[in-house]
């Protein structure tokens, strides 16, 4: 049905627009092969900009662009852009690493603790919406075992929907929570790239504070608070402190 | 110290001696001097003395003295000394000062010495080592400096090309021009170049002068210094001038006859020369045809490639030499970057000179010694490699190159690590990083700010198919057991109308008066309903029962005594055919009983 949807969105899209996605994708990816990286930034950002339409391939490819143009705060952006799109890309990961290894800040993340970690890679492994159908699917096979335990003859199957419906219930909060996790994730604008060369990071949001430490462009930060123009950064090393908006870009 | 032997030297060659005359006499090396200008005071004597007591100087600052210098010579078997203090001074301030004698005691009593008037202007004071001569006896030419001396001495720089390309090579010599037959160098300041790399030429040392012509008149002159510059920037560069102090000897007037005997008088003379400031354009090196590997080389070279064996095992060292010989900049040329296989471990290259500076140019070669280990067996070939330099004389770039170098390489057989590393069983190796490349269009776009499927209208629908599927079969399953686990309490709630039904019907019997089946339907309608409403089957139903069950229900006796009679009734007119009076009597009394009762239970 959404598919469907879509379907027909991208057909209003071809109406309404001369040039489509598709059409200006496949030119970008010309450009770039061809080695004119900055005609290929163009038009993978006026897929973006015109028709309003994105997928992870496009970030992905934006992020190469940029890359090759060594704006690497740029490439940063567009890579967890894309990973956002899709958690569990191996490319985009390494693709992320390189990119850091080649920005000034190497800045050490703090190891999470392990049901925590656990807890990410399975989330990782789908988007929350493939999260929700999981979770619609399994509480189906689950609503089906307790027919079975409440209808069925044979005291065997009876006992087998009983239990087998309580993990699927089980299982289906987890879904649940996966998705709901994941969507946050997903929706939450709370992680940014330092976009300035060089930016003081203040103990307090005016422009008189003291400068705790410094961090350069390309750096990913976690958004922990807001004030006026003012966001309280913490970097995955567990600094904080707090900066200008205008100085980050978020993911 | 040498320069004043010299000086000692000479002067005493015009000396005559006239018996021991006790000559004791003071000078200046300035009459007019600046204030804070240093200068020196000089008292001489031509014997043996002792004693000497200085002069008041207290309007002077004395940085030294009184210094006490001797010296004897004997020439032709006369003896001849001389004696001499001096003091190293500076003026406090302006103005005339007079310098009153010292005095000093030899062998004959005490000596004075000449007054010395000096001059002390305002002005700049010339802290320049001003190295003034040390000793001088008064008679002989005196000591004083020539601030002009014209065209008779001069030093002019010569370059032997005005525009050169960057890290050109071009000479600039520094020749000193003097009408002097004799010159002495005190002070050589030498020049430092801005934007050149500098080599100076060894001077072979002959300081003899040679007679040449320049502009019409015959000089003396001498090369006084040769340097190799290359330079490092492009743009109009400065060559400095050279600086050098010189004592000259100048004919003077003869003031008496002996003088004027043995050749006149002289006096030395100090001069200041100071070649002119040269410039030089510099062009940067042509950007049309630059090769990728050019590093600077700018000349004539050549080169050659040798390995010190061609058959070698893993593991062992090979030494690569790669030399570059030729004419230009030679010193400054950086290693050059050669790629060798990959199974080759590379050490940074030692660098060995053989260069040689001679007149005109820099020349030699220079050797770059790399230290290769091969780690695997096989056949390889190292290079070709090539050598990009820039030559001036044909304006263009030259890229020159030699031969690839080949090389057996034998496995060698104790080896752990190199085996390990060869064969295919080794890993790839990883030789740069790049970013992985582009995905492949898939048309799965998005609206930007779609709205996720989770949490959606949708989502709540389908989510709440299953539990309410699974509430609904709940709740059906429960009303179907009810009916039918639950059938006796319909059968108890319809009792009182089944009953109802066939009194009725006994009512109809009673009319037709048809006796068996108006007993029978009663009967009937009575233990049904009782059966009905007690929920007892049928077959267990008896009167003790029945008597039983209506006591628990605490019905009432009189009830309980009519209905056992009513029963008795119907059942004892079934086998007594007569007695019909009474089958209105006991309709009667079944529909009384039975309304009682079924009013009784319902409460």
């Amino acid at each position: 049905m959404r598919n469907f949807f879509l379907f027909l969105f991208l057909i209003q899209s071809c109406l309404v627009f001369s040039a489509n996605p598709e059409e200006v994708f496949d030119a970008a990816d010309k450009s770039y092969i061809q080695g004119d990286y900055k005609a290929a930034v163009l038009k993978y950002e006026q897929i973006l900009s015109e028709n309003k339409v994105c997928n992870t391939e496009l970030y992905f490819n934006l992020g190469n662009a940029y890359f090759k143009l060594t704006d690497y705060p740029n490439a940063i952006l567009n890579y967890e852009r894309a990973l956002k799109l899709n958690p569990n890309d191996e490319d985009i990961r390494f693709n992320i690493s390189l990119a850091n290894s080649r920005i000034e800040d190497k800045i050490e993340t703090v190891p999470e603790l392990f049901y925590k970690r656990w807890f990410v890679s399975i989330r990782q492994m789908a988007s929350a919406d493939v999260w929700g159908i999981v979770f619609i699917i399994s509480l189906l096979i689950c609503a089906a075992c307790f027919f079975l335990y409440v209808l069925g003859k044979v005291i065997v199957f009876r006992k087998l929907g009983f239990y087998a419906g309580l993990v699927m219930f089980t299982c289906s909060c987890l879904f649940l929570s996966l998705g709901i996790s994941m969507y946050n994730q997903q929706t939450n604008h709370n992680q940014a790239i330092v976009f300035s060369g060089s930016v003081p990071v203040k103990s307090s949001p005016v422009d008189s504070g003291t400068s705790l430490f410094v961090i350069h462009a390309g750096t990913k930060v976690n958004l922990i608070d807001e004030l006026g123009d003012w966001v309280k950064i913490q970097l995955s090393d567990g600094n904080e402190g707090w900066l200008p908006l205008s100085d980050l870009e978020r993911i | 110290m040498k320069r004043l032997l010299i000086l000692v030297l000479w002067m005493h060659f015009a000396q005559i001696h006239f018996g021991q005359e006790v000559r004791f006499s003071g000078v200046v090396s300035k009459n007019k001097v600046a204030v804070g200008e240093q200068f020196q005071l000089t008292y001489s004597v031509n014997v043996n003395a002792s004693g000497f007591t200085g002069p008041d100087l207290s309007a002077f600052n004395v940085y030294s003295g009184p210094n006490q210098s001797s010296s004897m010579q004997i020439i032709n078997g006369a003896v001849s000394q001389s004696l001499t203090y001096y003091y190293v001074l500076s003026a406090k301030k302006e103005g005339k000062f007079t310098i009153k004698p010292a005095l000093l005691n030899v062998a004959n009593g005490r000596v004075k010495s000449n007054e010395i008037s000096i001059e002390v202007v305002k002005g700049n004071p010339q802290q320049s080592s001003q190295n003034s001569s040390k000793g001088q006896s008064g008679n002989q030419g005196s000591q004083s400096t020539a601030s002009n001396t014209g065209d008779k001495l001069f030093i002019k720089a010569f370059l032997n090309k005005s525009s050169v390309y960057l890290g050109e090579q071009v000479t600039v010599t520094y020749k000193i021009f003097s009408k002097y037959g004799q010159i002495n160098f005190s002070d050589l300041k030498l020049p430092t170049y801005n934007g050149f790399y500098t080599e100076d030429v060894p001077m072979t040392k002959n300081d003899k002068l040679v007679v040449e012509n320049y502009n019409g008149s015959q000089y003396y002159t001498a090369e006084l210094k040769r340097t190799l510059l290359f330079p490092q920037k492009s743009g109009k560069l400065e060559i400095p001038s050279l600086d050098a102090t010189c004592n000259v000897r100048e004919k003077v007037q003869s003031q008496n006859f002996f003088e004027q005997f043995m050749g006149g008088g002289y006096r030395d003379v100090q001069v200041k020369v100071q070649s002119q400031d040269q410039t030089i354009t510099v062009l940067p090196h042509p950007d049309a045809g630059k090769p990728a590997d050019f590093k600077g080389a700018v000349g004539e070279f050549s080169i050659k490639a040798e390995v010190d064996k061609s058959k070698v095992r893993s593991g062992d060292p090979v030494n690569l030499k790669f030399t570059i010989t030729g004419k230009g900049n030679i010193k400054l040329l950086e290693a050059p970057i050669l790629t060798f296989p990959s199974e080759f471990e590379a050490y940074d290259p030692q660098t060995k000179d053989n260069i040689r500076v001679s007149d005109g140019s820099m020349s030699g070669t220079r050797t770059f010694e790399y230290l290769l280990i091969p780690r695997a067996g096989g056949e390889y070939f190292l290079g070709p490699f090539s050598f990009s330099f820039f030559s001036p004389s044909k304006r263009s770039y030259q890229t020159i190159s030699v031969a690839r170098i080949a090389i057996q390489v034998e496995k060698s057989a104790g080896d752990q690590t190199s085996s390990a590393r060869s064969g295919n069983s080794s890993a790839p190796k990883q030789l740069a990083t790049d970013i992985r490349f582009n995905k492949k269009r898939v048309n799965n776009f998005e609206k930007i700010d779609q709205a996720p499927f989770l949490f959606s209208g949708s989502f709540f629908l389908l989510s709440s198919l299953a539990p309410l599927s699974l509430i609904l079969l709940l709740f059906m399953r429960r009303r179907d057991k009810e009916r039918s686990s639950n059938s006796s309490f319909y059968r108890m709630k319809g009792a009182g109308s089944v009953a109802q039904k066939r009194m009725k019907r006994a009512g109809e019997l009673l009319k037709e008066n048809k006796k068996d089946a108006f007993y029978d339907e009663v009967f009937f309608a009575l233990y049904g309903y009782l059966s009905d409403k007690l929920q007892i089957p049928s077959a267990e139903l008896s009167r003790t029962t029945i008597s039983k069950y209506m006591q628990k229900r605490k019905m009432p006796e009189a009830d309980l005594t009519e209905l056992i009679r009513l029963l008795d009734a119907c059942e004892f007119s079934r086998f007594a055919p007569a007695a019909d009076s009474g089958m209105q009597q006991v309709y009667n009394d079944s529909i009384a009983l039975l309304t009682r009762t079924e009013n009784y239970l319902k409460s």
